[in-house]
């Protein structure tokens, strides 16, 4: 067998894992007991219903908006001024991104109760708006601006010549930054229609609860996957004007050099420092710092009565996100692999497809595949959470390092091939060193992603398995507030570390020489 | 083909087998870096075939013998140079392939001759654009190849060190025996360098002689490229 039919076996275990069960359901969704599900089709219909609906897409449109505008200021202001500090502020603008969403949610809570806050206010729609768009701000910055990179400064340069930055800054760099604002707006969206844990922590009704709760609590099958099918549908069909960019376009660099782009002088750069670092302060700093008074005004140093329960949770999520993104990095190189270098070009677009189906529709999907007879021993084991973290983070690694194996000149492996250096010897001693950093990347996101992944999982995990998030989410129902905070902050600190891990072992790993002038 | 537009048609030429200097000359689109492409084995044809030393290399969607085992160098516009070696392993690397067993003492060699020795624990970004060239042709030549392959190599360089390559690379004509066929669209240098001339157009090969005949053409094309 050549490598292109091995690699496209492997392709097609992931599409027998994870796309049959998805695709089993759109079919289950339609035919009932061997005839068509009318009635469950109408109830999506009943006035619950089609509030839930209309929360999720009030709080999607309200996130996204407000996502977008803030991130494109913050990706003008970090990549294009003279701002100061900005390399720090823009990691910690990226935290929240970075932590579980009930995390920030507890947080936020914890503050508001602190200051007062209405419950009223608490308990609603903005809360939700505002919680999630501090979570999405830095996607939308961290799009934008590679976006922003990628606008040659002789453009700029040109229209400068003739009229005013402002008129430039309106009709050519906003017109050629219109696809990266449209697919951070819709990637957004899809993410926040599909957010589960922060509206049910806040009691919201939004769609992803109504499923939950018609699935978990009324076990009403056929409801939640009509509702599942929705929700899909809508995902699906916001995505796919946006599928060209998102999946062609570079997020990610990897010593590739973009083109000269120009900064400017802050006229007012004092009162703008001052107004950066008072949002930063205010939402990500104020949040985490109360977390912690909260935490310690109760337990004192009594903090490890916290943290012993969740050792079994915190060494199950440790091992399986380890399996997970170890599993997810080598699966995104074989996609990369296909996509790049044999040119099948489809199976990113497919990848994107299944990313964009909500992680809530995901879980009830492997749920109904798995759980019979002859697939039970996936089910009842813990490769049901590999399969899961399979079928929601495979598109970013594939993104991560295709991209970064599409910035490898053909030229180098051409030359290598030229001595009769055999292909794999030509993949071990070019190719993969190449590609390294991008590999180590994927595997310390895709990780981060595991280990916070609560919407599917808290649908599938097997008996026996407890894992983190939903040990801290099953819990913030009948502990106390500072138990909540207490755990939220454990869950925190774990991700701190293993963020710090990955940037000291990159600085270690990936700081030789030939790299740093790069 | 490449996709669905036909990038060379109508191309048939011989060259000698020792000490000759081609140029493929043509206009941007023309085709010139995938005839030497072709030439090398890293693109397969859709009709035709291609000889060697009298030996059939390629044949109709076919590559019959693979880049590696036919002698040939090939110096890309890129240089592509490998950024996570040193000049040293850069050079080393094809040897390695060969099994050649007094590799060291080549390199060694080789690295004089270039005048890069000095160089060998340098990555290749540390270099200047002289040095990079000098190693690209370093790490083709300690191959010994019969054909060297050259894609717009000079393309980035100064006039100054262009005039020191032109003169290094005439040299390595000279004193190893090998052919070269030359990527330009220069067509100042490829009067200067070469004792061939294959002038490309979307039609195909529009001149294929000696650049002294390249002025008495009367064909329009040329007369307009060559500036006549």
């Amino acid at each position: 067998m050549n490598s292109k039919a091995v690699l496209l076996s492997a392709a097609g275990l992931f599409f027998a894992a994870v796309v049959l069960p998805l695709c089993a359901l759109i079919f289950r969704a339609f035919i009932n007991d061997g005839g068509v599900a009318a009635e469950s089709l109408t109830s999506v219909f009943h006035k619950d219903v089609l509030q839930s609906i209309g929360n999720s897409l009030i709080i999607s449109t309200a996130v996204s908006l407000s996502s977008v505008l803030l991130g494109c200021c913050f990706a003008f202001l970090f990549l294009k001024t003279t701002i100061l500090f900005f390399k720090f502020l823009r990691l910690l603008l990226l935290l929240p991104l970075l932590l579980p969403s009930y995390v920030i949610c507890v947080a936020w809570n914890d503050v508001w109760l602190f200051a007062g806050v209405y419950k009223d206010f608490i308990y609603s729609l903005p809360a939700v708006v505002f919680i999630l768009t501090t979570i999405y701000t830095p996607l939308a910055a961290f799009i934008i601006q590679a976006g922003l990179k990628n606008i040659n400064a002789r453009m700029e340069e040109a229209g400068m010549m003739i009229t005013s930055y402002k008129e430039v800054f309106f009709k050519i760099v906003l017109p050629l930054l219109r696809p990266a604002l449209f697919s951070s707006f819709i990637l957004i969206f899809i993410l926040s229609l599909s957010e589960f844990a922060v509206p049910s922590y806040l009691s919201i009704p939004v769609f992803t609860t109504e499923i939950f709760i018609q699935f978990s609590a009324f076990y009403n099958y056929s409801l939640a996957i009509t509702q599942s099918i929705i929700l899909t549908s809508i995902c699906l069909l916001l995505l796919l004007p946006e599928k060209k960019y998102l999946t062609k376009e570079h997020f990610f660099s990897f010593g590739k050099k973009t083109f000269r782009f120009r900064v400017f002088e802050l006229r007012n750069r004092t009162l703008t420092q001052i107004v950066v670092m008072l949002y930063i302060i205010f939402t990500v700093l104020v949040p985490v710092g109360f977390l912690t008074a909260q935490t310690f005004s109760k337990t004192g140093s009594s903090f490890l009565t916290i943290i012993k329960p969740l050792l079994p949770s915190l060494k199950d999520s440790f091992f399986i996100g380890i399996a997970g993104a170890f599993m997810i990095t080598m699966y995104g190189l074989i996609f990369s692999w296909l996509t790049v270098q044999f040119k099948i070009k489809f199976l990113q677009t497919f990848l994107l497809l299944v990313f964009a189906v909500p992680s809530i529709v995901i879980g009830i999907s492997l749920i109904l595949f798995y759980n019979t007879p002859s697939l039970s021993f996936i089910y009842s084991s813990k490769l049901i959470i590999l399969v899961a973290f399979m079928a929601r983070f495979l598109f970013i690694s594939v993104k991560i390092i295709s991209d970064s194996l599409q910035q490898i000149p053909v030229s180098y492996t051409d030359a290598a091939c030229i001595t009769g250096a055999k292909p794999f010897y030509v993949f071990r001693r070019i190719t993969f060193p190449l590609l390294g950093e991008s590999l180590f990347t994927s595997f310390f996101i895709i990780l981060i992603f595991c280990l916070n992944e609560l919407s599917t999982i808290i649908m599938i995990y097997p008996p026996g398995t407890s894992l983190l998030p939903v040990t801290i989410f099953t819990r913030t129902a009948n502990a106390p507030q500072y138990v909540v905070s207490g755990m939220s902050l454990v869950s925190l600190l774990f991700t701190i570390v293993i963020l710090i891990c990955m940037f000291f072992g990159k600085k270690m790993l990936f700081n030789q020489q030939w790299r740093t002038s790069r | 083909m490449f996709g669905s537009k036909t990038i060379l048609r109508n191309i048939s030429f011989e060259v000698n087998e020792e000490k000759s200097f081609a140029s493929i000359l043509g206009k941007s689109g023309s085709g010139k870096s995938t005839l030497l492409r072709l030439v090398a084995g890293l693109e397969s044809l859709d009709e035709g075939s291609i000889y060697i030393s009298g030996v059939m290399v390629s044949q109709r969607n076919k590559i019959i013998i693979p880049p590696h085992e036919r002698n040939v160098g090939f110096i890309f516009q890129d240089l592509a140079l490998w950024p996570h070696f040193t000049v040293y392993q850069n050079i080393e690397f094809g040897l390695k392939q060969k099994e050649i067993g007094d590799y060291k003492r080549i390199i060694k060699q080789t690295m004089d001759e270039f005048g890069i020795a000095d160089l060998k624990n340098d990555f290749t970004h540390q270099l200047s654009g002289g040095q990079q060239q000098l190693v690209a042709l370093a790490r083709s030549m300690v191959l010994q190849p019969k054909l060297l392959l050259m894609d717009e190599p000079l393309a980035n360089l100064d006039v100054k060190l262009k005039t020191q390559m032109r003169k290094l690379i005439k040299q390595l004509v000279e004193e190893k025996d090998i052919s070269i066929f030359y990527v330009t669209h220069d067509h100042r240098e490829a009067m200067e360098l070469s004792d061939k001339i294959i002038l490309l157009n979307e039609a195909g090969i529009e001149y294929y002689g000696t650049p002294g005949d390249i002025n008495y053409s009367d064909n329009s094309f040329v007369k307009e490229f060559m500036e006549v």
